[in-house]
Formats: C-alpha cells, sequence, structure tokens
C-alpha cells in the first residue's frame, strides 16, 4: 500500500463509509483525516531524508497518471491534512445543531481528498480531473444550505465564475502536453519560447479565477453563504490555494513577460481587495475579502521570481485565515449575524477567543515573532529585489498597510461594545480547532528555515537598498495596525468609502466601460443584415454604451459580464431555435442552400489553389 | 468528352434540378416522392451515360443502375406506408399541416 | 467465396435473427421474439471476437473488414441489445411489440453494412437498410406526432438519399469503379471529387445528423418512443460517422475535405449546443445534444491520414458515446420528457441522480469520464493532423456544452415542482443504466487496457 494512495484513499474510503452507515459522521470524519494526516507526515519525513515516493497508474497511452511525492508536494500534502484535521475538529462542534451532518462531513471528506489529488498530482490530466473535482465538491459545500435564500445562485455564481477561468487550464495544458509531448508536469517545465508565454497567460487566468484575483475577485465574497468551516477550508490552504499552487509550482518555467504581468495581477488586488475589506460591513465578507488580498501578495512574490516566498505565506496564510475564520464563526454563533455593528463587544464576553482571534489577526498583520511576520518580510524583500521593484514594491508594501488596516479596525469594532451574548453549544470542540490552528500560526514560523533546507533553496539575502527590507514592512505593518485601531473606515476612506463598500462598482465597472460595448457591438453583428450598419453605429454605440454603464451603479462589473454572456449566448440559441421552424419545405430549403454553399465554397478554393 | 456523353449528362442535371425543385416546392407527400423519383432518374440517366461512354468494360455501372431501381421500389413502398399511417391517425398527408414539432 | 461467407458470420447472424424475430412476431409469440432477439445479437457479438485485428476485405473489395468495422459490430451489438431491453419496458405488451425487435436488428444490420462499406453501392444498401427499419420505428405508435416526425424523416431521408446516388453517380464517372478504394483516381479530377464528396456528406450527414442537414432530429426523436430515440441517436448516427471515415481514408488530400469536414464539425457543434440551450423538453435537448456530438465526431475523421490516432479516437468516443447516450435516454424514459419532472429528482432517487449526473458530465468531457477520454484523443488527432485551432474551437464548446447539461443537473437538486415517478426503475431499466454506467466508468478508467487491444 503506497502512502500516496493512503492520503488521498483515507478521506475518501470515510466518506465511502458515511454515507453506507449514515451514523456516527463526526467520528468517522476525524478518523479518516487523521489517519490522512499520517500519512502526509510520513511522506514529509520521507521528502527530509531525501527520499520520494510515486504512484503511477495507467491513464491514456503514454501518458500514464502519476502521484509524485516530491518535497514541494509532501509540504502541500502535510499543509492540506493539518489544516482541515483541525477545521473538522471545529466543524465537530459547529454542525452540532444542525440536522444535515452526514452530507456535510461526507462533502468536507470528498473535498479533502480531491485537494489531495491536486496537490499530490505529478501529471497534468490528474490535475485536471482534480481540478475540476474541487470546483464540484466547493459547489456542493457553498450551496449546502440550498433551502436559504440566495445561496444556491452564490454557490452556482462562485462555480460559473471558476469554470469560465478553468478553460485557461485547459488551454494551457493543451499547449504544454502538445509541445513537451508529455503529460508529465516535470517534463513539460522544460518548455520554452512562445509556447511557454502563451501557457503561462492561460495558467495565470486559471489561477485568477480559483485564487480571486481583480477582476475575478467578487465570487470569494459572495461564497460566504457556506457554513463557516467551509469558508474556513476554502479560503485557507484548498480551493482558493489551487491557484497560488499552481503558479507556485510551474513557476520555474514562466518566462519574463508573464512573471510581470502576474505580478501586477497580484499587485492590483492585494491593494483593491484591502481597501474592499477596510470597507466592508460584514465580518465574514471582510475576512473573505483579506483572502483574496493575501492571494495578491503571494502572485507578487511570484511575480518578483521568488516563488519560496510565496509559498511560506501560503503555509502562513493557511493556518491564521482558517483560525480567523474559526473565530468569526464563534462569534456568530454568539450573535447569531456576522454584521459588524451587531458583533460590537462580541470579543470582550469571550475573552480567550478574542484573545486567540488577536493573535491570528497580529499574525496575518505581519508582527514578529508570528510566522506572517517572516513570510511577509521575505514577499517584501523578494519585491525589492525583483527587476520591476518601482512597480512591485508599493504595491507590496500598500497591501501590507492595509491589511493591518483592515485587522486592527475588525479587533476594535469586535472589541468595544456592550456584552450581550448568550450561550453556545459545542463551544468546547470550536474552542480545540481554534487553538490549535491559532497556535500553529504564531509558531509556525520556526519551521520556515526547516522548510528553506528541505525544498534546498534559499531566500535571497542581499538587498539593493541601504536600510534592510524589515524596516519597511514593519513599519507598514504597525502604521495599518495603528491607522485601523484609531479611525475608522469613514475618517480613513473618506469620499472613497461608499465607492469602496459597493466593490469598486465603478473600478470594477471596467468591464462595463469595455465589456458592454463590445458585446453591443457583437448583438448588433449577429444579424447578417446589420452587420453594415455596425460599423457606423459603433462609435455612436460606444458612447451611449459608456453613459449607461456609469449610471447603471448597482450591477456588478463582474457579473455583467457573465450574465451578458450567458443571455447572449442564450438569445444566440432562440435564433438557431426559430430556423427549426417544424415546416418541411423551409427546413429542407436551409438544407439544399446549405449544400450549395459548401460546393460552392470547395469548388472556388480548387480554383483558386 | 463525346457530344453525346455530354447530352445525357445535361439531361441528367435537368432531371436533378427538376426534381429538387419538386421536392422542394409540393406540399403532399407524393408529389414529393414524385420529385425524390426524378432525382433518381437523374442519377440513372448519368450511370449508364458514363458506362456507355467511358467506362463499357466494367459492369458496375449497370449493377449500379439495377441497385437504385431496387432502392425506388422500396423506398416508394416504405413512403406509401408512411403515407397509409399518416393518413389514418390525421386524415391528410400535407406536408404543411405537419408543423406541430418544432423549435 | 468460404472464406468470405465466414468473415461475415456476424452479420449474417444479425439477419437472421431478424427474420427469425419476425416469424416469432407472426405467430404472436413476443416473448420469443424478445428472447431470440437478445441471444441472436449477443451471439453475433461473440462471433466478432475471433475477427479482432483481422485486416482484409471481401466480395472484391465491396466489403471491408478492419479495425473500423470490427468494432463497430462490438460497440453497436451491445448498444442494440440495450436498446431492445429499454424498447421492451416502454412498448412490451403493445400489439406488434415483436416487429420492433425484428426492425430494430434490420437497421442495426443496415449500420453495420455502413460502417464496413468499401463500394458506393454498399453506401447506398446501408443507407437505405438502416432508413426504412427506422421510418417505421419512429411510426410505430401510429398517433399524429409519430406520424407526422415519421413522414418528416422519410422526406428528409429521402431527398438527401437521391441526392448522394446522383453525387455518387459522377465519382462512377470520374474513376470508372464504384469502390471506395478506387478513389484514389481522382487525384486529378477534384472538381468530380468535390462533388461526389458533397454529395456523400449530405447523404451520410443526414443519417449522422449534421448542421445543416439535422432538421428531421429534434422532431423524430420527440415524436418516437424514447426506447427508440434513443437507439436512433446511437445506432445508424454511429454507423454513417464510420462509413464516412470509411469514404475519407481512400481520398486524396488535393480536395481538401480535411478543411470541409473541419468546418462542418465546427458548425455542427457549435449549433447543437446553442438549440439545446434554450429547449424545454429533455428529449429535444438531448436530440441537439447528440447533433452536437456528432460534430465531435467529424474531429476525428478530419485527422483521417494524417494521424495514426485517429481510428483508434473515432472506435474509443463511438464506445463512450454509445454508452453515456444510452444512458441518458434511459433516465429520461425512467423519468420524463420535460425539464420540470426533472426538479428535486436526483434527491429522491439518490441512485438515478448520480447515474445521470455521470452520464451529462461525461457527455460535457469533464475528467475522469468516458467522454473525456474520447474527446481528449479526438483532439490529440486533430492537432497531431495540424488542426489545432478546430481543437480550441471544440474545448471552447465543451464550455457551452456544461451550460447545457447544468441546465438539467441543477434543478435535478432542486426542490421538486412536480411530485410524480419517485418510483424505482423497473429491473430492465435497472441493468441498462447500471450497464452503461459502468462503461461510462469504465472506459474512462480503462483506457489504457481498451487503446492496447486496438493497437
Amino acid at each position: 500500500m503506497n502512502l500516496i494512495a493512503a492520503a488521498i484513499l483515507a478521506p475518501l474510503s470515510m466518506m465511502v463509509l458515511i454515507l453506507l452507515l449514515r451514523r456516527f459522521p463526526a467520528a468517522l470524519a476525524l478518523l479518516g483525516a487523521a489517519v490522512g494526516m499520517f500519512a502526509s507526515l510520513y511522506l514529509l519525513a520521507d521528502a527530509f531524508n531525501g527520499q520520494g515516493n510515486q504512484l503511477i497508474l495507467p491513464g491514456l497511452p503514454d501518458m500514464p497518471l502519476r502521484l509524485i511525492s516530491t518535497p514541494l508536494t509532501a509540504l502541500l500534502s502535510t499543509l492540506v491534512a493539518g489544516v482541515s484535521s483541525l477545521v473538522l475538529v471545529y466543524a465537530v462542534g459547529y454542525m452540532k445543531k444542525d440536522s444535515e451532518k452526514v452530507r456535510f462531513f461526507a462533502t468536507m471528506l470528498l473535498f479533502v481528498s480531491a485537494m489531495q489529488t491536486l496537490v499530490l498530482a505529478g501529471d497534468w490530466i490528474l490535475l485536471l480531473a482534480a481540478w475540476e473535482l474541487i470546483g464540484l465538491s466547493s459547489y456542493l459545500l457553498i450551496g449546502f444550505w440550498y433551502r436559504r435564500p440566495g445561496v444556491t445562485s452564490a454557490a452556482t455564481r462562485a462555480f460559473l465564475v471558476t469554470r469560465s477561468a478553468d478553460l485557461g487550464l485547459y488551454i494551457a495544458v493543451f499547449i504544454l502536453i502538445a509541445s513537451a509531448g508529455s503529460s508529465d508536469i516535470a517534463t513539460t517545465l522544460n518548455t520554452g519560447g512562445n509556447a511557454a508565454i502563451a501557457a503561462g497567460f492561460f495558467l495565470l487566468v486559471a489561477a485568477m479565477g480559483k485564487s480571486a484575483q481583480t477582476p475575478l475577485h467578487d465570487w470569494l465574497q459572495r461564497a460566504m453563504a457556506g457554513p463557516t468551516p467551509v469558508s474556513a477550508l476554502l479560503h485557507s490552504a484548498t480551493l482558493v490555494a489551487a491557484g497560488a499552487i499552481l503558479l507556485i509550482r510551474v513557476a520555474p518555467m514562466l518566462p519574463p513577460e508573464v512573471l510581470l504581468v502576474i505580478g501586477l495581477v497580484g499587485g492590483v488586488t492585494t491593494v483593491v481587495t484591502g481597501l474592499i475589506a477596510l470597507g466592508e460591513r460584514d465580518l465574514k465578507r471582510l475576512t473573505a475579502a483579506s483572502t483574496s488580498s493575501q492571494y495578491g501578495l503571494m502572485l507578487v512574490a511570484v511575480g518578483a521570481g521568488v516563488p519560496l516566498a510565496a509559498l511560506l505565506h501560503l503555509i502562513a496564510h493557511a493556518t491564521i485565515k482558517s483560525g480567523l475564520f474559526l473565530g468569526a464563526g464563534i462569534f456568530q454563533h454568539s450573535r447569531n449575524s456576522t454584521v459588524l455593528v451587531n458583533l460590537q463587544g462580541a470579543g470582550r464576553d469571550r475573552p480567550r477567543v478574542f484573545f486567540g482571534y488577536a493573535l491570528a489577526a497580529l499574525a496575518l498583520a505581519g508582527i514578529p515573532p508570528m510566522s506572517g511576520y517572516f513570510s511577509k518580510e521575505a514577499i517584501i524583500a523578494a519585491s525589492l529585489a525583483s527587476p520591476n521593484v518601482l512597480l512591485l514594491a508599493p504595491l507590496a508594501l500598500a497591501g501590507t498597510l492595509l491589511t493591518g488596516a483592515y485587522m486592527a479596525r475588525a479587533l476594535r469594532i469586535l472589541w468595544h461594545g456592550d456584552r450581550k451574548s448568550h450561550k453556545i453549544v459545542g463551544l468546547y470542540w470550536m474552542g480545540a480547532g481554534l487553538a490549535g490552528l491559532v497556535t500553529l500560526a504564531v509558531i509556525l514560523g520556526v519551521a520556515f528555515p526547516a522548510i528553506e533546507t528541505l525544498l534546498n533553496t534559499r531566500l535571497p539575502e542581499n538587498t539593493p537598498t541601504r536600510f534592510p527590507p524589515e524596516i519597511f514592512g514593519l513599519g507598514a505593518a504597525v502604521g495599518g495596525l495603528i491607522l485601523g485601531w484609531f479611525f475608522t473606515a469613514r475618517r480613513l476612506l473618506g469620499p472613497l468609502l461608499p465607492w469602496v463598500q459597493q466593490g469598486f462598482t465603478i473600478a470594477g465597472g471596467f468591464d462595463n466601460l469595455m465589456v458592454r460595448p463590445a458585446f453591443a457591438i457583437a448583438r448588433s453583428c449577429e444579424r447578417l443584415e446589420r452587420i453594415l450598419y455596425a460599423g457606423v453605429f459603433a462609435v455612436g454605440r460606444f458612447g451611449l454604451d459608456i453613459g449607461r454603464a456609469v449610471r447603471r451603479n448597482d450591477e456588478q462589473g463582474i457579473d455583467g459580464l457573465i450574465f451578458s454572456l450567458v443571455r447572449n449566448t442564450v438569445e444566440l440559441g432562440s435564433r438557431a431555435r426559430s430556423l427549426q421552424s417544424g415546416l418541411i419545405h423551409r427546413e429542407m430549403a436551409i438544407t439544399v442552400v446549405g449544400t450549395a454553399l459548401i460546393l460552392a465554397a470547395l469548388l472556388l478554393a480548387l480554383l483558386v489553389y | 468528352m463525346s457530344i453525346e456523353l455530354l447530352l445525357a449528362l445535361i439531361t441528367g442535371a435537368a432531371l436533378f434540378g427538376v426534381g429538387i425543385y419538386g421536392a422542394l416546392s409540393q406540399t403532399n407527400l407524393v408529389m414529393i416522392m414524385m420529385g425524390i423519383e426524378l432525382i433518381l432518374a437523374g442519377a440513372m440517366v448519368n450511370l449508364v451515360a458514363f458506362w456507355r461512354y467511358l467506362h463499357p468494360d466494367n459492369p458496375a455501372g449497370q449493377m449500379f443502375v439495377l441497385i437504385i431501381m431496387t432502392v425506388m421500389a422500396i423506398e416508394m413502398a416504405v413512403g406509401f406506408g408512411v403515407a397509409i399511417a399518416r393518413f389514418r391517425a390525421k386524415g391528410s398527408v400535407e406536408m404543411e399541416e405537419a408543423a406541430e414539432l418544432k423549435g | 467465396m468460404e472464406r468470405d461467407l465466414a468473415l461475415i458470420i456476424p452479420e449474417i447472424i444479425v439477419l437472421l435473427t431478424g427474420v427469425v424475430a419476425l416469424v416469432a412476431e407472426m405467430l404472436r409469440l413476443p416473448r420469443i421474439a424478445l428472447t431470440v432477439t437478445v441471444t441472436g445479437l449477443l451471439l453475433a457479438t461473440g462471433m466478432t471476437l475471433p475477427l479482432l485485428g483481422a485486416d482484409t476485405s471481401i466480395f472484391g473489395g465491396t466489403f471491408r473488414i478492419d479495425m473500423l468495422s470490427v468494432w463497430a459490430k462490438l460497440i453497436l451489438l451491445p448498444a442494440t441489445v440495450l436498446s431492445v431491453l429499454l424498447a421492451r419496458t416502454e412498448l412490451g405488451g403493445s400489439d406488434r411489440e415483436g416487429t420492433v425487435y425484428s426492425l430494430v436488428c434490420f437497421v442495426t444490420l443496415g449500420s453495420l453494412v455502413l460502417a464496413g462499406a468499401g463500394d458506393s453501392m454498399l453506401l447506398v444498401l446501408g443507407i437505405l437498410l438502416s432508413g426504412l427499419g427506422s421510418f417505421a420505428l419512429v411510426a410505430y405508435p401510429r398517433n399524429d406526432s409519430a406520424t407526422e416526425a415519421a413522414m418528416k424523416f422519410f422526406v428528409f431521408a429521402a431527398v438527401t438519399g437521391a441526392i448522394m446516388i446522383f453525387g455518387l453517380s459522377y465519382w462512377f464517372g470520374g474513376t470508372g469503379s464504384t469502390l471506395l478504394s478506387d478513389l484514389s483516381r481522382l487525384e486529378e479530377k477534384p472538381v468530380v471529387a468535390a462533388v461526389g464528396l458533397i454529395a456523400v456528406i449530405v447523404g451520410l450527414g443526414y443519417k449522422a445528423s449534421l448542421v445543416p442537414f439535422h432538421f428531421w432530429a429534434p422532431d423524430a426523436y420527440e415524436g418516437a418512443p424514447v426506447s427508440i430515440a434513443a437507439y436512433l441517436s446511437v445506432v445508424p448516427k454511429i454507423g454513417a460517422i464510420l462509413a464516412l471515415t470509411q469514404v475519407v481514408r481512400d481520398l486524396p488530400m488535393s480536395t481538401g475535405w480535411p478543411l470541409v469536414i473541419a468546418v462542418v464539425s465546427v458548425i455542427t457543434m457549435t449549433y447543437g449546443y446553442l438549440a439545446a440551450l434554450v429547449q424545454d423538453n429533455i428529449v429535444r435537448l438531448l436530440a441537439y445534444s447528440s447533433v452536437a456530438q456528432a460534430g465531435y465526431f467529424l474531429i476525428g475523421i478530419v485527422a483521417v491520414g494524417a494521424s495514426p490516432l485517429a481510428f483508434t479516437s473515432i472506435i474509443v468516443f463511438s464506445a463512450a458515446y454509445a454508452a453515456m447516450n444510452l444512458g441518458a435516454f434511459a433516465v429520461v424514459m425512467h423519468a420524463g420528457r420535460t425539464l420540470d419532472v426533472f426538479s428535486g429528482i436526483g434527491r429522491k432517487n439518490i441512485a438515478i441522480g448520480v447515474a445521470m449526473v455521470v452520464f451529462l458530465l461525461s457527455l460535457a468531457g469533464i475528467p475522469p469520464l468516458a467522454g473525456f477520454v474520447g474527446k481528449f484523443l479526438l483532439f490529440g488527432a486533430s492537432i497531431e493532423a495540424g488542426f489545432t485551432w478546430l481543437a480550441v474551437i471544440a474545448i471552447l464548446n465543451s464550455v457551452l456544452s456544461l451550460a447545457v447539461y447544468l441546465r438539467i443537473i441543477v434543478p435535478m437538486y432542486q426542490q421538486p415542482i412536480i411530485t410524480a415517478s419517485g418510483s424505482a426503475p423497473i429491473p430492465l431499466v435497472k441493468w441498462v443504466l447500471g450497464i452503461t454506467f459502468t462503461f461510462t466508468l469504465g472506459i474512462g478508467l480503462a483506457a489504457q487496457v481498451l487503446l492496447g487491444r486496438l493497437a
């Protein structure tokens, strides 16, 4: 029995067992997670001893499916197993009153094993399959409370956005396999030239969708409709992380052009979503926006050419963010709400929970000696040392500043206010999960040198500036914390606030400015007889649509894009339908004319060539 | 190409054109079937002409004509079967009245 | 001669099976007809196994016993058995039940003739044989919509068939032979080759429901019994696709046929999915989906001659398509024809729900299911043949297809609108579902084994 298989099959078999027995779901889930955890730890230990594992399964001809355990994949596998185990411990308490525990734990386990497959996959086909599976299981988890209003639409939206971006992965994989002639990930990393550039861009699109990068960041905040343990798991080491993990794994292949774009996408995201988090009125949505922001920082590190820094931040962020969500979930249970106004003072009621939450928040902000400090320093140092320092470093520093500000704001709101919480069930289990994660978040920084040894790479030591980068990073973090603690969001953002709270409708509306006119033109081209007029009207339409788009503030940018895409497609469909008149003459005439057209085209081609 | 072959091919093409026009313009199933007969007749004229003037040594041309005749006969038999079933169900074999399935 | 006859034993068995089933029906013994049909078809499948690996032609080159025609038997005969089981469930007990089994045998025989055709005349005979039975099957219920569907089907078939025969007459003029293997003589006569090619695309394209020759398909599927629709969407269609493959493999490249077929492929899959997007009737939706899937088959045909993967990919996708399409139709037969009756069905009957989701996701080409393996090979073949743009468009269409299939999947897990048909499926349907489900999963997972046999 191979250990790699154990890491994947342990949760999967427990899922099957839960579905069959339909009882003891919590206990079985914990058992599955624990066994998977041991398998992952064993893989990690093997990796430390310089020993890799791999498992080759029959697949397509000349393209076997493989699972490999390299230092990187073993590390990620341990991270997934560790975070998911602690989240499951917490979920035992959180779901105590829910009547559908069987479905919940079964889906969670499916999700964990899919994520393990993704992390351990050694070839693109298996990675694609796992990528689809985590998309599917996250759809099921976000839509878990499908009876509540709005939940299914949130789940569908999350699925649609990530799904359309997934197309990038498909195209990238085809490019890579076609140019390298092998589906093995390690082999395809030797791709160079234009193929690498094209594949890199398409991989970036896929990663942007999964990791909720601007302009595709909106779905993540809406995906808060699911249970809190689900959010904790999705945001930390799994679904959202998949995008960053993908980029970290292919980083050796990426040419400089792609790296620059990755860095810029990450930098813009970290600032935009950081501002959104600062203006947010709901604790869970604030945390979600912060997730996008932190993944933006990781992309900056990848873009700066130091994927190791991104990896360290991924690990630190996974423990911190799941801790933050678990804390938020306890506050939510004690006030039956996640709106910040209702949560005022919730922290003072439960000082121990608040203490854990605050530790995680400080770690995220990057205060020494906690794990977030080290990883963030590494990212800032990387951005300072990169050739594009002028573009990347200010964005990274702004992101760090914003992180401090919004975390301090959340802490202030939780601490100040009246005490009126009520008793909640399952606090013991929830506290245990939280405590475990926060401990990890605090002390994990110690393990970073060991990770560097394990991966056999070092962070770049020398910096071109006269001051050590710690000064910049720590300054930004502390400055942000002070700003956030002493000033309200209204004072900080000023006239920007309403705009930010709408999620940058007008900035996100750059879709409105560009995409809508494009679609308007496409629509006018749809009918052949109007093609001639399209050119004349396009200019006028462009102006009109900009005007309309600015007025239509309520409609969100990217939704607008997707829904207008769907609307247009469906419209095309009904046009196709109207051809099917049911009158056989007309249908047959179309057939004959079609035949004549094909024949004419072919004869013309023969005459010309 | 001999002038006889050309004349035969033109006749075949003309039969094809008339047949297609008939099949598309008639609304009665029986009339449509007559149009189809004309197309097949065009094909047979072509085949016989090709065999006689270009490839007299290969009997496959004649074989093909015999097969087309069989096809015509069987197809008409089945066509009338369908027409009778339709007539029993609906009382008419007009194609214009058969437009309930659409979309 | 003895050798030639020995090589078509499976076809002879199918023919005899159809005749015996007809006799049994005349004696009013429908159960006997059913038993004879199922055993006969399974026997023919078994007799095909020794032919694996053969590559020859018989009767003076008019019929080919090659990879395509042998695998056609191995795929189409079991698919026919499954369709017969479905038909038994749906039409069992109706008067003239046995004629259905007999007709199905003849249509399958016609499809097998198409799949191995090595001669223009065999193309005509195959189209005729698989067409005639189909009209009768569609008209079987003899009600208003069934006869309307059959009438349209017949008119369409007759016109396109006549056009094909007319075009084939020019090929005889150009080559002096009706054998497909002599088509290489058309190298110097590209115009003759082009006219004949278009005619063949019309004739076979109608059978395979390619756009713009597809108009009969949604109407016929809607008017016919669901089990018959399932059968028509699989067996004759695959037969016609394989016949088209047999034609183009000998056609000189100078006619530009790959480009023509690539264009038809793009039009077919895009149009099929767009039209499917707005259907409310599931049978029509699946009809348009099967139109679109025909476009995917063409991707493999484009690569014939340029990529060694072409035949393999067409065969694997045929098997995958047969399994997943029959499965989806079986679920529709169990549940009902409108989207409304599918609401909540996945929560009432978990097994049916899971099976349907697997069939639909496989149709959409999601890994690791059979549809994905088939499409992956098709894309690989077309890329190898230098048609990368075709693969890219096909992948784009896959996204559209997911939207189509999600239209069925999503309501399956919502609150039911109509509280009907919560019953467990009838045993025969259960069998069919089980078998197709196993194949849909199994082909995806065991692609390696299957491909080893093919190579």
